[in-house]
């Protein structure tokens, strides 16, 4: 801080101090009041302002000038406030405060997004390592001439469904809302996600049990379609050797909400990670069992339900069953 | 024969949806220039239109836009984009129908059959026939000489399938990938069982033995 930028600061003060000075010489004179009177009321109050100052001007100088040697060579500024500095004046202390409070949570942001860059990218390297998976079969299946078209469809699906994945997982991450909701029959939907997954679920003979589906709810067609996409793909992942496996879809309207629920009688999942399921990246006794795990599938189900304002939730008894349930609020204002 | 033509700019793609269709009794051709689509379309008159979304010159939507000036032809939208919302854009634009890629082949078939039967361009389906017995499989009657008989939809779908594949073999999951696709779930016991409710109403209207079982890999009609 220079004496100009000091003395333009206390502009006000300075003036009043001139204004005193001129009233005490009118008042002076006005009332014959002795002169050496005049002298020390004036000169006295003076000095004192003067003295006052000097000292504030040499305290701000020095913090500004120490602030400014540390600021300078500092490589990344933000990080100011984690300095050893002690502001001097009152209004220092503030701005102190303020830009620490800036700082903070200027850092935390940063910390976020740092996090979630090194979770896409860690999902971005398992999905690859996934995906070359079915690639590296359909490349051995054309060099050996092999020409069970049945087996390539599998693998073409398996490609479609990463692909998909993918896909909606930038859609569940990004902020824009990209989705639109209608009323949805769903029958229709779950058709059409049996008719996708054909071939996965009549090569392992699966058994499909429908009830009461014939109802209408409020949401994304396509992304349920997903959602549901997913769960089946599970119900078949995690089906347990011991029996056919199955998947009944049963829906049931009530009164604010119709739910759906999706019960397989699979290998089910442990009661310890039944509360994680839908955290990212997590895989679970049954994930390491699993090579084929990335722990994304039902992560990507629960942040696409939040926005559609569905309720995700799963039930299971290890060895028995697992059920996932997905609740639809009724919208009045689409039914309007 | 219904003409169809593929507005697609990936000539791979192009040329197997082509062979796919011409495969499955339609006359199909592709646009290799993408000036002018819509004119080019018009000017070749076809029954229905398969038109991508996204296409070198112009996009499909305003290709579709600009062709429901003067053209009411029904098209079906093929896209990779497969948001709802594109879907409600295109059907706003004049969409008859809208695919997303990569699509299932006979999906995709029993969408431009149901476009060309809603629009009444459809060719009269040809009556399944096979010695003395007739099959209308919308209706799901079976004729057998002057006795008809009711079928379910799925027995229906079960007979038309091996009708439509008369001597060859027609495996187990041919039969219940084909039911899937006409929106039934059946499994394995569920086909046993509906196989042998066909074998019997076939029996009792005297066509007995006409579905021969091949041990461990299918059924033929002989």
């Amino acid at each position: 801080m220079t004496l100009r930028m000091f003395i333009k600061q206390k502009m006000g003060v300075l003036c009043a101090a001139a204004s005193y000075l001129l009233m005490v010489r009118l008042f002076g004179y006005a009332c014959k009041i002795r002169t050496d009177f005049l002298i020390f009321v004036s000169v006295v109050p003076l000095l004192l302002l003067l003295v006052f100052l000097g000292v504030e001007y040499y305290r701000k100088h020095r913090f500004y000038k120490e602030l400014f040697a540390i600021l300078e060579p500092l490589d990344q500024k933000y990080l100011i406030t984690e300095m050893e500095l002690a502001p001097t004046g009152e209004e220092e202390k503030i701005w102190m405060d303020i830009l620490y409070q800036v700082g903070k949570s200027m850092r935390e942001h940063l910390n976020e997004t740092e996090d979630a860059m090194r979770e896409l990218r860690e999902y971005i390297e398992l999905w690859i390592h996934e995906i070359k998976i079915p690639i590296a079969a359909l490349q051995l299946m054309n060099y050996n001439g092999n020409t069970d078209l049945k087996k390539q469809k599998v693998q073409l699906d398996r490609l479609y469904h990463f692909v998909e994945q993918i896909l909606f997982y930038a859609r569940a991450d990004a902020p824009e809302k990209d989705y639109l909701l209608t009323d949805s029959n769903l029958k229709q939907v779950i058709h059409q996600v049996l008719q996708e997954n054909k071939t996965l679920l009549i090569g392992n003979h699966v058994r499909v049990e429908r009830n009461h589906l014939d109802v209408s709810v409020v949401t994304d067609s396509k992304w349920l379609a997903f959602m549901l996409g997913q769960i089946v793909n599970n119900c078949v992942k995690y089906k347990a050797d011991d029996r056919n496996p199955e998947i009944v879809f049963t829906a049931r309207q009530e009164e604010e909400k119709t739910v759906l629920w999706i019960r397989d009688n699979g290998i089910g999942i442990r009661e310890a990670d039944l509360g994680r399921v839908f955290e990212k990246s997590f895989t679970g006794e049954n994930g390491r069992k699993q090579t084929t795990s990335t722990g994304m599938g039902l992560y990507i189900c629960k942040q696409l339900c939040n926005k559609l304002g569905h309720t995700l939730s799963v039930r299971s008894e290890p060895g028995v069953y697992t059920e996932v349930c997905i609740e639809f609020g009724r919208n009045r204002f689409i039914e309007m | 024969m219904n003409r169809i033509l593929i507005v697609e700019d990936e000539l791979a793609l192009a040329q197997e949806l082509q062979y796919f269709l011409v495969s499955n009794q339609y006359e199909a051709e592709y646009l290799t220039e993408f000036n002018n689509v819509a004119k080019q379309i018009i000017a070749f008159a076809p029954d229905m239109v398969l038109l991508d979304i996204q296409l070198p010159e112009a996009d499909g939507q305003n290709i579709l836009r600009e062709l429901r000036k003067d053209s009411d032809i029904p098209v079906i939208m093929l896209t990779s984009k497969n948001t709802e919302m594109d879907e409600v854009l295109s059907m706003s634009f004049g969409a008859d129908d809208f695919i997303s890629k990569p699509y299932n082949p006979s999906i995709l078939l029993l969408h431009i059959e149901a476009v060309l039967k809603r629009l009444g361009k459809q060719d009269s389906p040809k009556a399944l026939t096979y010695k003395d017995m007739t099959l209308e499989e919308a209706r799901g009657i079976l004729r057998v000489g002057q006795m008809e008989l009711v079928l379910t939809k799925n027995e229906a779908a079960i007979l038309s399938y091996l009708l439509k594949h008369k001597k060859q073999i027609v495996t187990r999951e041919e039969l219940i990938s084909y039911l899937w696709d006409s929106e039934a779930f059946v499994d394995d016991n569920t086909l046993t069982v509906n196989m042998n409710r066909v074998r019997k109403k076939l029996q009792e209207s005297g066509m007995e033995d006409v579905i021969h079982t091949k041990r461990g890999i299918g059924y033929m009609l002989e």
